[in-house]
């Protein structure tokens, strides 16, 4: 199928925004050589292959689980046991390429069984008193600022729907591709589009509505004519 | 003009999108970097790996010995009773766990009121059984069937009745015959590749097979690998020494149980295997 893009850009437009927004559109899933070789391995009971992956993937998988979950004590028993799992059933894995999708589509479905049985997100309010913003080196007013926008987002995100809430975190934190969404996700890639769609839509409504709801004015900054013009 | 104000409105479209999304993306880097993987975290995914390890293989341990004579280091046994023929269940059952005293429940013939009451259901029992063998004790399990992902799929119970032959010399632990009956429900048996015979209306499954008992320790060589993944040899750890034993089984399913006779060691052929669990039928 022949697809065609029209972008409209501006002169000083960085080409490599343009390439990245073509890659993200058609990207096939890369394929990592090494990662494949250890992932054969431990197949064949090579715990020490199982740290190599765990090295590769340790960061990016607690902080996936972290966002949808919110608890950092059950995100890393989610994540100790994702590993155990993954050295027990990566067997069952006929096509290693994939492991990236496949241990990704594990770590979410325990992070989702994990709220359903914990009956409870905790409260974006508690999680955000947590955070430092001397840690985020925001010490100026605009910092400030930008921090608070931080927190509103974020806030807005974990009140989606857990589908749309884990789409959106697969793919601008995790900055997977559509493709790969779906099969982490066990849907078709039009679904994971729509879900993308939908969750930002909801997401913009949602912080318009809180800044005209807290009346400020934030032209400078541009952000309230994002939404207005969107 | 009207064209260069679509233009313009188009990109700042695109310039505002874009900015969200980066924004989007900023606010999820900086809520997910509160959190940091600690430097014992691997060590403790190799020690569940381990100990996972090591259940599985002290679960096959208990499998087909007699309760009384499972002691190993003081622990009660850990062992998997059901569903000799095939441990394994696809595609959801992946492994079966179960616990039981290493006293038994029973020491002397139990009536039908006690049984009820030890174990929620009513099964057929005899107390003496053809070629000389008359009931010994009895045990008590409860066990689980769990998926790859430690879910627990389905809850069991079953009664152990161990029997004797007089005048045979007892303290060789290969010796045994036991009847298992399990409160499983029929979807969770695999009767795997035994024989099939029928008995009435019932099917009976015949097995024969080689049985390993091997230290916990144990290291399995090329050939027993090879032995094991054939389903020549069944291995079970636990012993303090290495030692080989015929095992025979019969097993059927009848009015929601799942009745195992397995005999260990004895010298039965085939057809009194069956004779004896044609008794247990007939009651």
């Amino acid at each position: 199928m022949k697809v065609s893009f029209l972008i409209y850009y501006q002169k000083n437009e960085p080409i490599s925004y343009l390439k990245s927004l073509i890659d993200r559109c058609t990207k096939k899933e890369e394929i990592n050589l090494e990662e494949i070789q250890l992932v054969k391995s431990i197949q064949e009971g090579d715990i020490e292959a199982l740290g190599k992956i765990f090295e590769l993937y340790k960061h990016r998988a607690l902080r996936t689980v972290y966002l949808i979950t919110g608890d950092k004590y059950i995100s890393e028993d989610i994540v100790q046991e994702a590993f155990v799992q993954c050295y027990f059933s990566v067997k069952d894995l006929r096509k290693p390429e994939h492991f990236k999708t496949w241990f990704f589509k594990m770590l979410t479905r325990m992070a989702w069984r994990s709220i359903k049985k914990e009956k409870k997100i905790i409260p974006t309010e508690e999680i955000m008193e947590k955070v430092d913003l001397k840690e985020n080196s925001y010490s100026l007013e605009e910092g400030f600022v930008q921090a608070e926008q931080d927190k509103k987002i974020y806030k807005e995100i974990s009140k989606l729907d857990l589908k749309h809430q884990t789409t959106i975190i697969l793919y601008y934190y995790n900055e997977l591709s559509i493709k790969e969404i779906a099969k982490v996700m066990g849907c078709l890639e039009g679904t994971v589009k729509s879900r993308l769609h939908n969750a930002r839509n909801k997401l913009k409504d949602a912080l318009e509505k809180l800044d005209e709801k807290e009346g400020s004015n934030r032209k400078e900054s541009g952000t309230f004519e994002i939404y207005k013009t969107i | 003009m009207k064209k260069k104000v679509l233009i313009e409105r188009r990109v700042a479209l695109l310039k505002s999108t874009k900015l969200f999304k980066e924004q989007l993306k900023s606010s999820l880097e900086i809520k997910a970097n509160e959190i940091d993987v600690k430097d014992t975290m691997f060590a403790k995914i190799k020690y569940e790996i381990n100990e996972r390890e090591r259940e599985m293989k002290m679960s096959k341990s208990f499998k087909n010995n007699k309760m009384k004579k499972i002691m190993l280091a003081g622990v009660i046994g850990v062992f998997s009773i059901s569903c000799v023929a095939a441990p394994i269940i696809k595609p959801v059952i992946t492994s079966w766990i179960g616990s039981s005293s290493s006293q038994a429940t029973f020491n002397k013939f139990p009536n039908e009121k006690e049984v009820q009451k030890a174990v929620g259901f009513l099964p057929k029992y005899v107390e003496m059984l053809p070629n000389d063998f008359t009931f010994d004790s009895a045990y008590i399990s409860d066990g689980y069937g769990q998926d790859e992902e430690g879910n627990k799929v389905v809850s069991t119970k079953s009664i152990v009745f161990d029997y004797e032959r007089a005048g045979e010399v007892q303290d060789k632990s290969s010796k045994m015959l036991i009847l298992c009956i399990e409160d499983v429900p029929e979807e969770f048996v695999d009767y795997g590749d035994a024989e099939e015979v029928s008995c009435g209306e019932l099917k009976l499954y015949y097995n024969e097979q080689l049985v390993k008992n091997v230290p916990a320790e144990y290291e399995l060589t090329e050939e027993d690998k090879l032995n094991e993944a054939s389903g020549k040899v069944e291995f079970n750890y636990g012993t303090a020494e290495v030692e080989e034993i015929k095992r025979t089984s019969v097993v059927w399913y009848e009015n929601g149980l799942e009745y195992v006779l397995i005999n260990g060691d004895y010298d039965l052929t085939k057809d009194q295997m069956l004779d004896m669990a044609k008794t247990v039928i007939n009651k």
